[in-house]
């Protein structure tokens, strides 16, 4: 149950990471605005983040469903939760009322308060999932099986008798 | 050597063995994964690269494009050019910055070969903190009193210096102006204007903008007409599709 419960994790929160990165990796210019849009980040750092964010989504995006580097990955991943997470609770703290930018919809948006909340459950989500498959990476129909058959955290785990 | 000590010997002897072959998996697979992780870096390292985008453009370069200084504007490109691009910005406005940074490739390039006039219409629409006005103040005398070529370098060096709404006001004057002095602005009649506040600059700039009725910022008038309620991105296609159209 649990191998399939990761191939689920790993759909999930792979797709969204790739949905997210595909939706951004175009317009440079409009993520680095998003990024800004925080005001958190020192000027320079936010620059750069937001120039290489897309591209990192889409590459873990891809990866996990893959189920390339799972355990890696999924840490990679949760951290990265981690901060968005911060980053919109951040915002809702001093007031900032913006689109959280995570699907390429950067912006003002006046009704942003009301957002946040199922913005952060959404995230919290998808960390407890990342979560899962750092604790749990072994599952089916992963390139890690092939790379890596021996290792114990990968192979299947034996049916019980 | 007594045959317990010799059987012991041998045990030890395999076990090292196993443990040195356990060794020598074990480093396979850590080579393996930081390979596999080098690898995705480079795709991450390369997409970033290839898609950046980052202007081609220098802040300011616009070699061969003809420039026009009106009361508070600058203008960029012929003034027979087949479409007319005017630009409402203020400098501490983050979605301005946006525009800045995805149309200044396209519309230089375009205005160079006449087939696009940019007018860049300063306003002072954000007035919680100071820095929006003394940026633009500086940009006033920075247009009045040298070339125009140091305006517009100087407008490119603001946008990409853009401090953040929240802390605009830790931006000195003293920072704004080593932008005047990077875009060769700094002579003496523009450190003089720029102490006190251009009101002839500020009341054009903003009889400019009631006359539009602006009312927010970026805003931009495309051949006469004003582009209301679209997302920057509308509004970068917009331009781009009518300056490629020609008229």
């Amino acid at each position: 149950m649990l191998p399939w419960t990761a191939v689920l994790a790993r759909l999930i929160v792979g797709g969204v990471w790739v949905y997210a990165g595909a939706l951004k990796v175009g317009d440079p210019e409009s993520s680095v605005a998003a990024v800004r849009a925080y005001q958190l980040l020192p000027t320079g750092l936010a620059d750069t983040v937001g120039r290489v964010l897309p591209m990192l989504e889409l590459v873990i995006g891809v990866c996990l469903v893959l189920g390339l580097l799972t355990r890696v990955l999924g840490g990679v991943s949760a951290v990265l939760q981690i901060a968005f997470i911060i980053g919109i609770a951040s915002v809702w703290a001093r007031g900032i009322e913006i689109n959280c930018g995570c699907f390429g919809d950067g912006g003002p948006n006046p009704d942003a308060s009301s957002q946040y909340p199922w913005e952060i459950a959404r995230d919290l989500g998808l960390l407890a999932l990342s979560v899962f498959l750092v604790v749990r990476p072994s599952s089916p129909y992963s390139v890690d099986r092939v790379l890596f058959p021996d290792l114990p955290e990968v192979r299947d785990v034996p049916a019980e008798p | 050597m007594s045959q317990q000590n010799r059987e012991s010997h041998r045990t030890e002897k395999a076990a090292a063995v196993q443990a040195a072959a356990a060794r020598k998996q074990r480093n396979g697979r850590i080579a393996l994964v930081v390979g596999v992780l080098v690898v995705l870096g480079a795709v991450v390292a390369a997409g970033t690269w290839a898609g950046s985008g980052k202007s081609k453009v220098d802040p300011g370069d616009y070699s061969g494009i003809a420039t026009a200084v009106t009361a508070s504007s600058l203008k960029l490109g012929p003034a027979d050019a087949p479409v007319k691009v005017v630009i409402y910005e203020d400098f501490l406005c983050p979605y301005c910055r946006q525009l800045e940074a995805s149309t200044r490739d396209f519309l230089r390039e375009n205005a160079a070969k006449g087939k696009v006039e940019v007018e860049y219409r300063p306003v002072n629409i954000l007035t919680s903190s100071t820095y929006s006005a003394r940026a633009m103040n500086t940009w006033a005398a920075v247009l009045a009193h040298a070339a125009p070529t140091a305006a517009l370098k100087l407008h490119d060096l603001l946008f990409e210096n853009q401090p953040y709404e929240q802390n605009a006001d830790e931006t000195t004057d003293a920072d704004i102006l080593a932008l005047v002095e990077k875009a060769g602005g700094d002579n003496a009649e523009v450190l003089a204007a720029a102490k006190t506040q251009d009101a002839a600059f500020f009341t054009a700039s903003a009889w400019a903008a009631s006359s539009i009725g602006l009312t927010g910022t970026p805003t931009v008038v495309l051949d006469g007409q004003k582009l209301d309620g679209l997302s920057v991105e509308q509004i970068i296609s917009a331009i781009e599709k009518k300056v490629a159209a020609g008229s």
